[in-house]
């Protein structure tokens, strides 16, 4: 189940506040400034700042 | 079983409601209830979130919701993944008490609320939590227990001193404070004690079927011995973020 648009309007990451951007197919919210990937699981975005994944540029 | 009051809450058309660490999804179910009500519910338990998936799931199935769009997510209300003035109302029911950096969790609750919306909070009443404390050291001291007792002006202090302004206050769930007092003194692990297992059962009859017996004693009692205390809050419209 994909998020609603008005949810992924409100949605921020939880380090920065920024702007997050959902990965093509649905599998994470990506935050560029911080460089990290919040996973979305089971249609459960996982919004922890210590379970972010690390990505590269 | 909602300890949060929802006549309370103005809940309105086109609004947008967050349940920081919602469980199971107790007042988020109700909340989905409402017509054109977006909800939001954000947990730290993967287990509770799924659970609270699964039901606004199935509300949505059988055509029990109000239509509007929802969400949950696992996350920590000290650190919340929403921008700022996202909702028109917070619901944060029996979640401080766990929080260690409980100010965090104020900051950034109020941040996310609209100016001049609601904020619900409950936590446990002063003294039937120190009679549980009292009666076991396990019950408080486990991970993920709570790691404090408030004080109702205590914590409407705290509320206040970070921008918002307490409105009305209740009471919730006198008649489950004796059957932790009892699990306290049995151990609060030990379900299979025969008399914690009947008022279990009775507090179960009394959920499922709401007899009027039970509501008058419920509202009798709730003045002396509520498990619970339910502070209603407005943020006001001069707060900074």
């Amino acid at each position: 189940m994909p998020i609603d648009k008005e949810l992924l309007d409100i949605l921020a990451c939880p380090k920065c506040k920024g702007e997050l951007v959902l990965e093509e197919g649905d599998t994470g919210l990506i935050c560029t400034k911080c460089k990290l990937k919040y996973p979305i699981e089971d249609d459960i975005p996982i919004m922890l700042i210590d379970e972010a994944i690390k990505i590269d540029e | 079983m909602l300890t949060v009051d929802f006549k309370k809450l103005n809940l309105d058309s086109g609004y947008r409601v967050l349940d920081a660490g919602c469980g199971g999804g107790r007042h988020l179910s109700e909340a989905f209830r409402y017509s054109n009500v977006t909800v939001v519910g954000l947990d730290l338990d993967r287990e509770d979130v799924t659970k609270a998936k699964n039901t606004l799931r199935i509300m949505e199935y059988e055509g029990e919701g109000g239509k509007g769009p929802w969400g949950v997510f696992i996350g920590d209300v000290t650190s919340l993944p929403f921008c700022d003035e996202s909702f028109d109302l917070v619901i944060c029911s029996e979640v401080l008490e766990h929080v260690h950096d409980h100010k965090k969790a104020i900051a950034e609750i109020i941040r996310v609320l609209k100016p001049g919306r609601l904020l619900a909070v409950s936590v446990p009443r002063f003294l039937p939590e120190r009679i549980c404390w009292m009666l076991s050291t396990s019950y408080h001291t486990e991970p993920g227990g709570h790691v404090r007792i408030y004080k109702k002006w205590e914590l409407v202090n705290l509320l206040e001193s970070a921008g918002l302004k307490c409105i009305s206050s209740g009471w919730a769930h006198a008649l489950h404070s004796p059957y932790w007092w009892l699990k306290c003194l049995v151990g609060h692990k030990n379900d299979n004690f025969w008399l914690v297992k009947l008022y279990h059962k009775f507090l179960v009859w009394d959920i499922m079927k709401h007899p009027r017996i039970t509501k008058i004693l419920e509202k009798l009692l709730n003045p002396l011995i509520s498990k619970s205390i339910v502070l209603y809050l407005r943020k006001g419209e001069q707060y900074e973020t």
